[in-house]
């Protein structure tokens, strides 16, 4: 489980007026956005052609973190505020924690794709504060690495936070300017992104952002009938898909095997930084391309939520530059290594554009 | 002026074409006989899809800096404590997908153009000034430049343009008198820019595959003249591409009465030893004015027949990166007078050559020359992309000694039949492919045969007709458009130096636009020209992965040119086909309303088709045996000779 700073949750609780209440938001923003590198290094590093299932696994949950970014900038333009995305202070550091996250809890890192790192890390990340515990056909044999320490609060309880908050500024905590709100049904359903206009918008926001992560008490399915993050990750590591059985508690992993044919993952630098990579090298070249690409796309971002909507379709094309410079990188050996190229999610304004 | 002005800024640096290779062969174009193996890196035993078959067509500044600046009173300083903008770094748009380096077609590849190239000066701070590359293609393209290497990382050109829509910031012009003069001197939001590009390195085995050394000047830009040349004084080599001895290729240079200087663009005309720049030492080099017209190329000079201009530092190191390769000759009145009305040489103390050594009078062999006469003619747009039963407005331009030349007739005709351009090497997969013959029919593409200047410049209209597909496997025709002066030989003109016109087949767009009949034949050959987009993103010629991403395609497909992101990335679709694509893309096959009230699927990152692009890591005897420029010119050359003109 994510755990973060109690501060935070007494940050929001303390707010007297919205504007009390945009650092709060302003994290939760990067709190979404900064599970997203993770996740993609995990699925670039997935060589073309293999493990398909496991690249739609953590594509799809890839796709609803941008989905839950997106909903956290609606909201804080919804209540006025400000989403500050081109920034280099926006990006963790990876290694390192995540943003808002108590240090010793869990360090998250830019790794290839394993059962050990979804298990260790992903899975933390998105895991409920009371998971279901449902049967797997064999023990995993493997143990949250996580220590939890004595006291903590839980990403449940912040956004359960800044519900009742919202709920006790009541309907007029919306001022926000309705013309910067982003809802595009080409690319997510309106259902899932849409403006934040009422008070009840903003609930229902910040519902879909937990529930797709991690379920509900009752179900591990997210209210869109998805599997939710947190037990879609465990279908990767168990090697099982979810299905619905008759006994207690209803669900098995027991469904189609998902494979992970260690052949068909890139072995790439963990945790790498662009300047690690020697200076005259391809795979320098492209990660500096890399990092040039997503500094575009942050700040791209930023102008989308920033009252330029129509920016949002260059940031697609950025995506696709992204991803098309990442699949180059991992297939580029990394001199003196037996290594290959990952991407480093590094601010670089200067960088190859 | 353009960028060839006392107000300059130079920088310096390096440059990214990620080009793709597998459309270098028009052989590949050719849907029918496309073997997979055409999108594989080159092997010794097979061409494949050439050097970079899963190029991206990025074109990218990088680690470029601004070295050196020069002021309004002909200064000239490259400290960075006298003037901020020394150090900062020119970088392309801050917010959207890299610049694309973009031929007009197959059978003309000596034309490339950046689309969409942002252009922004960076301090520490920020951005200082940001805008707009306009997509004008190089110049003066030449094979010999550095004498280390050969082929294509032999070659170097000139890209000039403006850089349009430009935004000033004010805070970072408080610590540059270069900023501030440069805006001050501008017309309206553009500047003025040069391009050199050299040293490209195209071996997929090599730590800098397909990057190359980049000089660049940006200047102010005057309303009026040309945005992708110097309207001035223009030197020529006697015969081919270089000059005999010193090999110096064409370049220019103009007079600035309001400085009496005399500015040469020598970026792009010495020959060097390495990718760095590193002039070749051809010894005292200088810059005089000829006594008369009759002075030749080698020939050796003395007092008599020369009048000394001043001397070119080129052997200083780093002379080209500092300076851009700008020359600027402050002039007495007396040299301004002569310079204004003779021709202008390089000359330069070849030991090998009698009268060269300065001894006695002499005072070396021209290197060198302005071009007979002093007659100069510029057209731009140098590319035009015409749909059938469209036109386009073409701009020429004639001066002599620098001067507009006003009532002077300028003539142009069409090459006519070119047969064989646009093919590599022999090779059993694609020998049996039928190379088109380029500028058939002429009546496709009219214009009137001569114009006469108003002011130095005359504007007349290319009309496309309909090509009615002349070649078969490739939409439309290419053509060439020979312009001149009447008695400007071929000598005057740079041997790659055509208007070069697409003028597209006519097309109607169907009332509902098939899969089968219409789209798939057009995606099909993208497709098969560039495994990037189709094999790592969406494969085009599959109808269901086309429909599942329609939205990203409608929005790819109906971009402005300019944009970036404009597909196709070649830009050589025409408008009524691209008008069909969207009319597919809207209702496919007339299927949407099965679909429509369906929910769209979430954005998910990653997806890609089952079947990976190649892998471009080359075998471990890989060698670069192919160079796309060198070949296509070759071949070029090669035809013209066989033509006789």
């Amino acid at each position: 489980m994510l755990t973060i700073q109690p501060t935070l949750i007494e940050a929001v609780r303390n707010a007297s007026v919205a504007a009390d209440l945009y650092p709060s938001v302003q994290s939760a923003i990067e709190l979404e956005h900064s599970t997203i590198p993770p996740y993609l290094t995990a699925l670039f590093s997935i060589k073309q052609g293999y493990n398909s299932e496991a690249a739609q696994i953590i594509g799809s949950v890839a796709g609803e973190e941008m989905l839950h970014m997106s909903i956290a900038c609606n909201l804080m333009n919804a209540i006025g505020g400000c989403p500050d995305i081109d920034n280099p202070l926006f990006i963790p550091s990876y290694p390192g924690p995540l943003p808002m996250g108590v240090h010793s809890s869990l360090t998250v890192g830019l790794e290839k794709l394993t059962r050990k790192l979804v298990y260790d890390v992903f899975m933390t990340i998105e895991e409920p504060e009371t998971p279901i515990d449902i049967p797997v056909g064999q023990a995993a044999g493997l143990q949250l690495l996580a220590t939890e320490p004595p006291n903590y609060a839980t990403i449940g309880e912040f956004y359960a936070a800044i519900k009742e908050k919202l709920i006790e500024f009541g309907p007029g905590v919306i001022t926000g300017d309705p013309a910067l709100q982003i809802a595009d049904p080409r690319w997510y359903p309106l259902t899932e992104l849409f403006p934040i206009l009422t008070l009840e918008d903003a609930l229902r926001g910040i519902d879909i952002i937990v529930e797709q992560g991690e379920g509900t008490r009752e179900s591990p399915m997210d209210p869109q009938g998805q599997v939710s993050h947190y037990y879609r990750f465990a279908e990767l590591v168990y090697g099982r898909r979810l299905i619905a059985v008759p006994t207690e508690p209803g669900w098995a992993y027991a469904g189609a095997p998902i494979p992970l044919d260690p052949a068909g993952v890139w072995n790439i630098c963990p945790d790498a930084k662009a300047i690690d990579y020697p200076e005259n090298s391809q795979a320098r070249v492209l990660a500096d391309a890399f990092n040039g690409a997503y500094t575009r796309l942050l700040g791209c971002l930023h102008q989308t939520f920033n009252g330029q909507p129509d920016r949002l379709s260059m940031a697609l094309s950025l995506m696709v530059e992204l991803q098309l410079t990442a699949q180059k990188l991992v297939c580029t050996p990394v001199p003196g290594t037996d290594m290959f190229g990952a991407p480093t999610f590094e601010y670089n304004a200067a960088a190859a554009n | 002026m353009a960028f060839l002005n006392p107000i300059r800024l130079t920088f310096a640096g390096q440059f990214q074409a990620d080009v793709s290779t597998v459309n270098n062969d028009v052989r590949h174009y050719d849907d029918a006989k496309f073997q997979p193996n055409f999108q594989d890196l080159q092997t010794k035993k097979n061409p494949n899809g050439w050097w970079n078959p899963t190029g991206s067509g990025a074109y990218r500044f990088i680690n470029c800096r601004v070295t050196g600046v020069g002021y309004a009173d002909g200064s000239w300083v490259n400290d960075k404590a006298q003037d901020a903008a020394i150090g900062m770094t020119i970088a392309g748009a801050a917010d959207r997908t890299a610049g694309k380096l973009v031929d007009i077609d197959p059978q003309w590849q000596l034309a490339s153009a950046p689309w969409g190239l942002g252009v922004r000066l960076l301090s520490a701070a920020g951005q200082v000034f940001g805008g707009e590359y306009k997509n004008n293609p190089f110049r003066d393209l030449w094979f010999s430049r550095n004498v280390n290497a050969t082929n294509d990382s032999a070659a170097s050109s000139t890209f000039q343009s403006v850089i349009e829509g430009v935004v000033f910031d004010e805070a970072g012009l408080a610590d540059s008198r270069v900023l501030r003069e440069l805006r001050e001197a501008s017309s309206g939001d553009r500047l003025s820019i040069r391009l050199a590009t050299f040293g490209y390195d195209g071996d997929a085995s090599s730590p800098s595959f397909t990057l190359g050394t980049m000089i660049g000047t940006i200047g102010p830009y005057t309303e009026g003249e040309p945005e992708s040349f110097v309207f001035g004084r223009r030197f020529a080599p006697a015969s081919g591409f270089s000059s005999y001895g010193a090999n110096i290729t064409y370049f220019s240079g103009l007079l600035d009465g309001a400085s009496r200087t005399l500015l040469l663009d020598l970026s792009n005309a010495l020959q060097i030893t390495d990718n760095r720049g590193t002039p070749a030492d051809i010894g005292v080099l200088s810059v005089g004015v000829l006594a008369d017209d009759s002075i030749a190329e080698n020939t050796p000079v003395t007092t008599d027949n020369l009048l000394p201009l001043g001397s070119i530092d080129y052997q200083r190191p780093d002379w080209l990166a500092d300076t851009g390769g700008v020359v600027a000759i402050p002039l007495e009145d007396e040299q301004f007078e002569a310079a204004s009305q003779r021709p202008l040489a390089l000359v330069y103390q070849a030991p090998f050559n009698p009268g060269a050594t300065g001894e006695g009078d002499g005072l070396g062999v021209v290197a060198i020359r302005e071009t007979v006469g002093g007659l100069f003619a510029g057209a731009e747009p140098a590319v035009h992309r015409i749909d059938a039963g469209t036109s386009s407005e073409l701009t020429l331009w004639a001066a002599r000694y620098g001067q507009p030349l006003d009532a002077q007739q300028v003539n142009l005709r069409q090459l006519g039949r070119i047969p064989g351009q646009g093919a590599g090497t022999s090779n059993p997969q694609v020998d049996d492919i039928p190379i088109p013959d380029m500028g058939v029919p002429e009546t496709a593409l009219s214009f009137p045969s001569t114009a006469t200047t108003e002011g130095g410049r005359a504007a007349v209209e290319l009309v496309g007709g309909n090509p009615d597909n002349p070649r078969g496997y490739l939409d439309g025709q290419m053509y060439l458009i020979d312009y001149r002066l009447p008695g400007q030989g071929n000598a005057s003109r740079q041997p790659f130096d055509f208007v070069v016109v697409h003028v597209r087949d006519a097309y109607e767009v169907p009332d509902r636009p098939t899969w089968t009949a219409d789209v798939q034949p057009i995606l099909q050959q993208f497709s098969n020209l560039y495994p990037i987009m189709s094999k790592g993103f969406i494969d085009l010629s599959d109808r269901a992965a086309v429909l599942a991403n329609r939205d990203i395609l409608q929005l790819a497909f109906s971009r402005p040119i300019e944009d970036p992101n404009y597909m196709p990335v070649t830009r050589d679709l025409s408008e009524p086909k691209r008008q069909m694509l969207l009319a597919w893309l809207a209702d496919p096959d007339g299927e949407l309303a099965d679909s429509a009230g369906a929910e769209a699927e979430p954005v998910q990152p990653g997806h890609r088709p089952a079947v990976a692009p190649p892998i471009t890591t080359p075998e471990p005897d890989y060698a670069a045996t192919l160079d796309s420029k060198t070949q296509f010119a070759h071949n070029f050359l090669h035809a013209g000779r066989r033509a006789g003109s």
